[in-house]
């Protein structure tokens, strides 16, 4: 039987393909995609928004005269793309889609497989992680301004890309050593190869130990959450069934409280969420937990789910260990 | 001079002075008569210098290429008027496999300084090449380039585009390479000449006017250069260039045939030789080298190394329950 786990694993590793190697086949998904796609992998299909976001051909390098022109266009048109695909599918970009999740994912898998506890944060190390991602957000907007408006130096140009741990480690599915290497050309390309490459390597052991580690500091969260108000996506809870089991909070890989602790609100899409439906699979109640797309139901909790899957020991398998 | 009267004293006879100042004024005069033989305000040598690309309202691009003696603040004699500039230019569609299209383009002058302007709408290699002729000395400068229009329009100027266009000789020729697409140091580039006369053996490296170095032309006419990588350069940012002029000059001498009638009507021919001279530049707008500074095997050390400190500090640091 096709569960809720299996269709997105399926989904994510098909996603992984097309991305990474779609190119090679003719695929191209564009350059506004909201997931890190990265556009280093030679024969990507498709990259990600915060690379068009921060470049000088459509992003916020270029020069404030170009806006007035066809270039200036050409970048609204991708900030269009990138809104209309964020509020389409939402959050499924985060757990469903995103090349660098699924790689994620594999990393937490091999630690299973290896007999490894997860490590846990304590609430005061997750509430300090909170802001990260949004100090990532400014810095990536702020610096290409700078960059293009105020003559900081040309190396300072996509600042994102160049401490993405996804730009080392991406390219090494497709044999690409290159994003490993020290740039010692000048001062300010040595300082940031440095960062890249100790970054990724804290980011790899954080993902081994903690599962999705880097998305909690991911800024393209906050991005696609900010479209959320128009994304026809839902995902509701109904505080009246619920129990306060506490299975939704322990089962999510992210270590999020809100749909648990939710006592008023319907809405429990939170910007952490990654929409895996981890914690509606393990939820007892039924209807307590419903994805919604406009006003369809794509899944709801339900009792008999989590008791059919509990016997065959799948709705565990995507949690704690 | 102290010579020349010390000589008047000794040799005071009017057949010798006349001989002593034939002498002198043969040594004096000289070089003002090989300055009469390479005709006075011609150039040694044209060419190519980069100026501003515009992006236009549409999303083509237009570069502006400056055409310029050997010393970057001088002007041409008569805003290069007298030297019969012509320039066109090849472009070939990177995105697409497409046919090279030749457009012959109006070379324009602002304060004395002659230039063109290429308008490119879509991704393309554009070769450049002006030709110029000042008396017997004829003149080539060549560049190539690349520019990323978004418009759509292979030009703007809606040139119709030139059937086959055979460059003139000599001129150089960059053998086309992907890596041209923007052009570094530390990166080979291999050229062609295609000779004019009897074909020269060296070509010149010039930078802001100053001699680089002189490389080797093989007989067949082709040579490699190898910029070497620059600090400047490598300091100062990816998108900032340099300009590096390689430089060609040969002679060539020519026959004209003259047929010359004798008093008595019968003809005969008579041979007279001129020399031509060529200078040929080839203008490489050269970036910082992007790779030629990286190194892996620090790269993989580091990598290795911070994840080895990051898990032991995990595991030192993450408690033993972690509820």
């Amino acid at each position: 039987m096709v569960t809720v786990s299996n269709l997105r694993l399926i989904t994510q590793h098909l996603m992984f393909v097309v991305l990474t190697y779609g190119g090679r086949a003719g695929i191209q998904l564009g350059h506004a995609l909201p997931c890190l796609s990265c556009p280093v992998v030679t024969g990507y299909g498709g990259h990600c928004y915060l690379v068009t976001l921060q470049s000088y051909v459509w992003g916020l390098q270029m020069a404030a005269a170009d806006m007035l022109t066809a270039k200036g266009l050409q970048a609204l048109y991708q900030l269009a793309i990138f809104v209309l695909l964020a509020a389409l599918l939402g959050k499924l970009w985060c757990g469903w889609i995103c090349p660098f999740g699924t790689f994620q994912d594999w990393v937490s898998h091999l630690r299973k497989k290896l007999g490894i506890r997860e490590g846990q944060f304590s609430w005061r190390t997750r509430d300090l992680f909170k802001p990260v991602k949004y100090i990532l957000l400014a810095y990536l907007l702020v610096i290409p301004l700078l960059v293009a408006h105020t003559g900081l130096h040309d190396d300072f140009r996509l600042p994102f890309c160049k401490i993405c741990p996804a730009k080392p480690i991406m390219p090494l599915f497709v044999g690409k050593t290159r994003c490993l290497e020290l740039d010692f050309t000048n001062t300010i390309t040595m300082v940031f190869s440095i960062l890249s490459v100790g970054i990724a390597a804290g980011m790899l052991v954080g993902m081994f130990f903690k599962e999705r580690f880097f998305c909690t500091v991911c800024p393209m969260a906050p991005l696609i959450h900010f479209v959320k108000r128009i994304s026809p996506i839902r995902f509701e809870k109904t505080v009246d069934g619920c129990l306060g089991c506490g299975n939704c909070h322990r089962m999510c890989p992210v270590d999020i409280r809100d749909v648990h602790e939710q006592q008023e609100k319907k809405d429990v899409l939170t910007e952490d969420c990654m929409l895996c439906m981890t914690c509606a699979e393990s939820c007892p109640q039924d209807r307590v937990l419903s994805l919604k797309y406009f006003k369809w139901r794509l899944f709801s909790s339900s009792g008999s789910y989590v008791a059919r899957h509990t016997n065959k020991g799948d709705a565990g398998s995507a949690g704690n260990d | 001079m102290t010579i020349l009267f010390e000589l008047i004293a000794r040799y005071h006879q009017p057949a010798h002075i006349a001989r002593v100042v034939a002498l002198v004024s043969l040594f004096i005069g000289t070089p003002f008569v090989a300055e009469a033989h390479a005709q006075p305000g011609c150039p040694p040598f044209i060419r190519i210098s980069y100026g501003d690309l515009i992006t236009e309202r549409d999303g083509s691009l237009t570069l502006r290429l400056f055409i310029r003696t050997p010393h970057a603040s001088s002007v041409l004699p008569d805003g290069g008027t007298n030297l019969k500039l012509n320039a066109f230019y090849e472009t070939e569609c990177l995105s697409s496999e497409g046919p090279r299209h030749y457009y012959r383009t109006s070379v324009k002058c602002n304060n004395g300084v002659p230039y063109v302007d290429i308008n490119s709408g879509v991704s393309s290699r554009i070769e450049l090449t002006v030709s110029g002729t000042c008396g017997n000395r004829q003149y080539r400068a060549q560049t190539v380039f690349c520019l990323f229009g978004i418009s759509g329009m292979e030009t703007a100027n809606s040139m119709s585009p030139l059937g086959h266009l055979e460059v003139e000789k000599p001129f150089i020729h960059l053998i086309p390479d992907p890596s041209h697409r923007w052009m570094q140091t530390g990166e080979t580039y291999r050229f062609a000449y295609k000779k004019g006369g009897n074909g020269s053996r060296v070509a010149d490296v010039f930078e802001n006017e100053r001699h680089l170095e002189t490389l080797d032309v093989d007989p067949a006419g082709r040579f490699i250069y190898k910029p070497p990588h620059d600090r400047n350069l490598d300091r100062a940012g990816r998108s900032a260039h340099k300009e590096v002029v390689l430089l060609i000059k040969e002679q060539a001498f020519t026959g004209t045939a003259v047929t010359v009638r004798n008093h008595d009507g019968a003809g005969y021919i008579r041979e007279s030789t001129g020399k031509d001279e060529y200078a040929s530049t080839f203008t490489l707008l050269l970036h910082r080298s992007y790779y030629g500074h990286r190194k892996l095997l620090p790269g993989i050390a580091l990598f290795l190394l911070t994840a080895t400190v990051t898990a032991l500090a995990v595991i030192q640091k993450r408690r033993a329950f972690p509820w």
